[in-house]
């Protein structure tokens, strides 16, 4: 198993590095000079040619791209992820002081999904076909249609313009944070209820909830003590594939409410052509992508003993140059196509 | 307000054909070419395909549009770049799956060559499925457009969406 777990993280180091190389070199190739634009920035919109190549010089642009990017690599790897060209701060720095709200919005957007998600699929399943399930899902349907912007404004126009709960933008506190984190997790909540209803609705039929039943529980006992563990895998992770895409409703969420976090951070970066900045943050989202993937599977492979002894989970050996994948071609009667019907 | 909105979905209809085309293009061709060759382009280009799906697809295209600087056709290129490699895969695998088919087999003995076989047995069967995909993909890019847009990182402000 320990084989396995390092195998994991080998696969999700490695990972890193090419999603990063790819990001890095795209980025290089983009027009527009890095070292134009900070020159314009210190000297103004004449900055000399000696200015440009001095800067050059000094950041390192002209060596190759292999050089630069284990540079970048390595610098970030001690913190240094350079000065941003938009704030001129040190990314460093500024990561610090938008992290904290970026983690909250999805800590606390996580919390409410999970268990927002088991309560309504749980619910519906206890109901299997009643009123409760077949209003739950279509209010799961409809708080997630909408692209998460309108129901951000949705909400303000609810909360604040006409209840006046809750502040619109901005500020600290529990209240400003609410309606950003509701947002977050309505869409994902809908998916995972989804799943937990489904879920619990497919192990149900399997023999053991028969056994359940037969012994005595009744069918809230039957869900919760032989179909909840079983979804657990599946929930998992779709859970970690939501969690990554509530990176995504995080930057329109703090554009929307006008919140300093990592989100909005980026879209001032492209606004401004900030390619520095954008290198770095592209880094954070890539490391925090990998890292919840790698968790969700080696919590799955903690959790369900199946997953641990599949012998081809990772596949010892890739195919070799001169193999196609297919095979040679087969012309006899046990081909595929003869057997089965189109 | 009414006129407005024609207008917008006007803009919209053609960002999202000009996506879809592009997208279709780049992900058929590169796709099926690597299933058909299979070897180690096929591995290369699998290795590249899944990196490249690892992120969001939204974050590939606002990374690219911080690429090409905000604007209404760098939006459907970031879009397209963002799009392409699901259809590269999907088609990938159909050739590679096809190319199994005693059809072909048949073709090759009976002295077809590759472009002969690729255009007249794969490719429309390629074609057929991927473009099925992509209709129903098309409500998915739709809501991808409104979101640079709503960050005022696609159309300028007067042009409605």
């Amino acid at each position: 198993m320990l084989k396995l777990f390092t195998r994991r993280t080998a696969l999700a180091i490695g990972m890193i590095l090419a999603a990063s190389a790819l990001t890095f070199a795209t980025i290089a190739a983009a027009p527009g000079n890095v070292a134009a634009l900070m020159a314009e920035r210190v000297a103004g919109p004449s900055a000399s040619a000696e200015l440009v190549a001095q800067i050059e010089d000094e950041l390192g642009l002209n060596d190759p791209l292999p050089v630069r990017y284990v540079r970048w690599l390595g610098d970030a790897l001690t913190g240094y992820l350079g000065i941003s060209l938009r704030f001129g701060k040190p990314i460093g720095q500024e990561f610090a002081e938008r992290l904290p709200i970026t983690a909250t919005l999805l800590i606390w957007g996580g919390v409410i999904v999970f268990f927002l998600s088991l309560l309504v699929g749980f619910a519906g399943a206890i109901s299997n076909g009643g009123w409760i399930d077949r209003l739950l899902r279509a209010f799961s349907l409809l708080a997630a249609s909408p692209p998460n912007f309108f129901v951000a404004a949705l909400l303000v126009i609810l909360f604040s313009v006409t209840l006046g709960w809750l502040p619109a933008f901005g500020g600290a506190g529990v209240a400003s944070r609410i309606m950003p984190c509701l947002t977050i997790a309505l869409f994902p909540d809908a998916v995972l209820s989804r799943v937990v209803r489904v879920g619990l609705q497919e192990v149900m039929a399997r023999p053991f909830a028969t056994t359940g039943f037969a012994k005595g529980y009744g069918r809230s006992g039957v869900l919760l003590r032989e179909a909840l563990p079983n979804i657990a895998v599946p929930y998992l992770t779709t859970f970690g594939a939501q969690f990554i895409l509530m990176i995504i409703g995080s930057i329109v969420v703090e554009t929307v409410f006008a919140l300093e976090g990592v989100g909005a951070f980026f879209i001032e970066a492209i606004r401004f052509r900030d390619f520095v900045s954008m290198q770095a943050i592209l880094l954070t989202f890539i490391v925090f992508i990998v890292f919840v993937n790698l968790f969700v599977d080696l919590l799955c492979m903690l959790i369900d003993p199946r997953i641990r002894r599949q012998k081809n989970a990772y596949p010892e050996k890739i195919a070799v140059a001169g193999d196609h994948p297919c095979g040679p071609v087969h012309l006899d009667r046990h081909s595929r196509s003869v057997d089965q019907p189109l | 307000m009414l006129s407005r909105l024609i207008n917008g979905a006007r803009v919209s209809l053609f960002a999202i054909s000009m996506v879809l085309a592009s997208a279709l293009l780049i992900g058929v061709v590169i796709g099926s070419l690597a299933g058909y060759v299979g070897g180690k382009v096929e591995l290369v280009l699998i290795s590249a395909i899944d990196i490249v799906l690892s992120l969001p697809s939204l974050i590939v295209a606002l990374a690219f549009i911080g690429i090409f600087g905000p604007g209404y056709w760098s939006m459907i290129a970031a879009l397209t770049m963002a799009w392409w490699a699901n259809y590269t895969r999907m088609s990938r695998s159909v050739v590679a799956s096809e190319l199994h088919q005693p059809y072909i087999g048949a073709a090759r003995i009976m002295g077809a060559g590759h472009v002969r076989i690729f255009s007249r047995h794969i490719l429309p069967y390629v074609l057929a499925l991927v473009v099925v995909y992509a209709s129903a993909d098309s409500g998915a890019l739709v809501l991808a457009i409104t979101t640079p847009s709503f960050l005022g990182l696609g159309v300028e402000p007067p042009t409605p969406e």
